[in-house]
């Protein structure tokens, strides 16, 4: 009997305007997505290969001398992900490149900014703000952005009626007038409504792939393709809780035009409201620090680093500065590392500081179905903030691997003084890093590494779960609900 | 094969709208139950469909309680309500083709469309036409269809004739004649005193949720209905 409950629910949806008013919706809005990303990966990546290639030449510049390669400042940008294409996820208001040399980082738009004015985009080498994150909910249009705000609402147009609406046309009452179950009647409607719903997300999904992979510059890997899939799959589990909720409102009210005002009331503040005011309150929560913190607490571990060095620490003379210290290289090399070592945690405290308010706003904001969506969707496609902190504790890694690499290039050279520091002076003057040639093949060169499914998965597993949980009790919700409707 | 016994219903908000009815319908009869609007005729149809529980007293379809066993009572009944909308963008036979599957009538052919069409005064181009261009008399034809293609032994009608033109529902009275004579057991709710009078082998009049009085139709097929509704009503009413 479930079976002619979905194919009559399937039928009724085909024949009326809402579906094809959905149907046309959903492909423009796809097919515009695909043609927009199209374009702007085409760029993205022009840029993305020049500028590696700037760096890539600048850095086999530097080969000549072992030293120069320690201290040149690389530029690692950010490479255009082809999964962008499900959600961008505020990639344009993180920082596009991070600059460093083997001793620290010097992204300075990252430590200059105050909260994610700070992440700024630069698909181009300029740096330029393109927004506020404070003041959006979306980001630009992908498909979680037609999935989550678009589709999500032409769901609730699908459902506002499933049960009410069969009350008012009095059918409800000649098919419990049959010998089924009501839970039969449910559990049919919701598989009708959802086959239906599939049919826009599907011919949209393909008209946009269709659109992205026609291109030649986008490449899309098998790997790829699963998490495609698994988006796709949370897609269809996100849009599951408002068709659960759209009947559990249905079958709680008498009317359908009620039932549709409150479904409106809670669409607002489910994929409007509570997106926005978390990120008010988890502003108002979390302080952003401020530059002129960021300058204070430099001057303060400059000054504990003085004192260190005026104690005796270092083994240097108080009064004598720089490079005049020229009977102690190694307790220069010294001072010098500690203080690119103390500056290097303020910085990278700052940095965390800068992104907290970001994180613990999402976590507010997890009342949210739809930040459930983004905030998993952007986990299993790659992007977002988990990409920002994959990046930055990629590039990490490679400066670790890239200092490997010079201090054992550095010991096969007698004439140096095996004394890594970040001292140009030092370098030229006293020779404290190797000055001979090195091959550029056998420089350590950056790539940055997508994460598996796997481990996608797990960063969004209990996004996942709670999106599941929310389907879970709009369902029985629903299915009370409905148990004890009044037909009459 | 419909039965009710004692079946009293006393809402939440403590109005009683059956008190204590009791009454048998026998297979190949009609029986017409005639009262005012708030008797208790729908409430007495809303319990032998489990659209709400009894408070005390029991119902029954071909012996299956209609309240703890409401599934198997609903297997041997088709209900036909006051105003027949069925799915206006479906055409009449998806309309029937769907509810004759929930009622378990699977594989039909066209010929039992075009059957049961017939038998109901519709004609069979009518089964490609959508619903939402069908009038109420077709509507309330197609809705005996529906419950033609069940063929249960009992019948449930609401107010069937209500806002029927007069060609319609002399139509209408015909159809229940033929299903009288396959032997259904029909129980029909109506105000329609005159066309109760015309095709009720028995008529029970209600008041303000009691059952005042069962006539046979030898008592009033060549008596005045009316008259003898509005007597039982006020002799109701000096009781009370």
């Amino acid at each position: 009997m479930i079976r002619q409950i979905i194919y009559r629910e399937i039928l009724e949806n085909l024949l009326s305007l809402r579906f094809t008013l959905s149907l046309l919706l959903s492909i423009s809005l796809f097919a515009a997505a695909g043609f927009v990303f199209v374009a702007k990966y085409k760029q993205e990546s022009q840029d993305y290969w020049k500028n590696t290639n700037e760096n890539l030449s600048g850095l086999s510049e530097q080969t000549k001398r072992l030293c120069d390669v320690a201290l040149y400042e690389q530029t690692v940008y950010r490479k255009p992900k082809s999964l962008a294409l499900c959600t961008e996820g505020f990639e344009k208001y993180f920082p596009n490149c991070l600059r460093f040399d083997i001793f620290s980082m010097h992204d300075t738009e990252v430590r200059r900014q105050r909260n994610f004015d700070l992440v700024r985009s630069m698909y181009s080498t300029e740096v330029g703000s393109r927004g506020n994150l404070d003041l959006v909910c979306f980001s630009d249009i992908d498909w979680v952005f037609i999935i989550s705000l678009i589709l999500s609402f032409v769901t609730l147009i699908f459902t506002y009626d499933t049960i009410c609406g069969e009350k008012e046309a009095g059918t409800l009452r000649l098919m419990l007038a049959a010998s089924i179950h009501r839970h039969k009647i449910l559990i049919g409607k919701y598989i009708g409504v959802m086959l239906t719903l599939g049919i826009p997300l599907f011919l949209g999904l393909m008209l946009n792939l269709l659109i992205v992979t026609s291109s030649k510059e986008i490449m899309i890997g098998a790997g790829d393709w699963l998490k495609i899939l698994t988006i796709v799959q949370l897609s269809f589990l996100y849009l599951s809780i408002f068709v659960l909720l759209g009947m559990f409102v249905s079958s709680r009210t008498a009317h359908s035009a009620n039932s549709m005002v409150i479904l409106l009331l809670v669409w607002v503040g489910l994929v409007i409201l509570i997106p926005s005011f978390g990120r008010i309150i988890s502003d108002a929560a979390c302080e952003s620090p401020t530059e002129a913190e960021l300058g204070r607490r430099l001057d303060e571990v400059s000054k504990q680093i003085d004192e260190d060095r005026a104690s005796g620490k270092f083994g240097l003379n108080p009064d004598v500065f720089g490079s005049k210290n020229v009977e102690n290289p190694p307790g220069t090399a010294q001072l010098m590392n500690a203080s690119t070592e103390a500056h290097n945690q303020v910085y990278e405290d700052h940095l965390n500081k800068l992104i907290a308010p970001l994180i613990l706003g999402r976590s507010f904001t997890r009342f949210s179905p739809t930040v459930l969506y983004q905030c998993a969707s952007e986990a299993v496609a790659g992007t977002g903030i988990n990409r920002f902190k994959s990046l930055y504790q990629q590039v990490k890694r490679y400066q670790a691997e890239l200092k490997e690499y010079v201090r054992g290039k550095d010991a096969e050279d007698l004439e140096s003084l095996h004394l890594l520091c970040a001292h140009s002076q030092a370098i030229s003057d006293w020779g404290v890093i190797s000055k001979k040639p090195v091959s550029f093949d056998t420089v350590p060169k950056f790539q940055e590494r997508d994460l598996a499914l796997g481990q996608s998965l797990k960063l969004a597993i209990w996004d996942i779960g709670l999106l599941a949980l929310f389907n879970l009790v709009f369902f029985a919700a629903a299915f009370v609900s409905f148990l004890k409707y009044d037909v009459r | 094969m419909i039965e009710l016994n004692e079946l009293t219903k006393r809402y939440e908000d403590g109005i009683l709208a059956l008190d204590h009815v009791s009454y048998k319908v026998e297979p190949g009869e009609i029986f017409c139950l005639l009262g005012a609007n708030g008797a208790g005729k729908t409430t007495t149809i809303n319990i032998l469909l489990d659209f709400i529980p009894p408070t005390s007293g029991s119902a029954f379809i071909n012996g299956h309680d209609c309240n703890r066993f409401p599934l198997k009572a609903k297997k041997y009944v088709s209900y036909v309500s006051e105003n027949v909308q069925l799915y206006g963008m479906f055409t009449a036979r998806q309309n029937l083709a769907f509810f004759a599957e929930l009622a378990g009538k699977k594989g039909l052919k066209k010929k039992d469309y075009d059957d049961v069409m017939r038998t109901v005064g519709l004609p069979e181009r009518a089964l490609k036409m959508r619903l939402k261009h069908f009038s109420k008399g077709m509507r309330q034809k197609l809705g005996i269809a529906i419950a033609l293609l069940k063929d249960p032994p009992a019948i449930l009608m609401d107010e069937p004739t209500s806002g029927l033109d007069p060609t319609s529902a002399q139509e209408f009275l015909d159809q229940l004649r033929k299903l009288r004579e396959r032997g259904k057991a029909i129980l029909i709710t109506t105000h329609d005193i005159f066309r109760a009078k015309m095709i009720a082998d028995r008529v029970g009049i209600m008041k303000q949720g009691r059952l005042v009085a069962i006539r046979k139709r030898e008592d009033f097929k060549h008596a005045d209905l009316e008259a003898i509704y509005m007597h039982e009503m006020e002799a109701a009413e000096a009781v009370s």
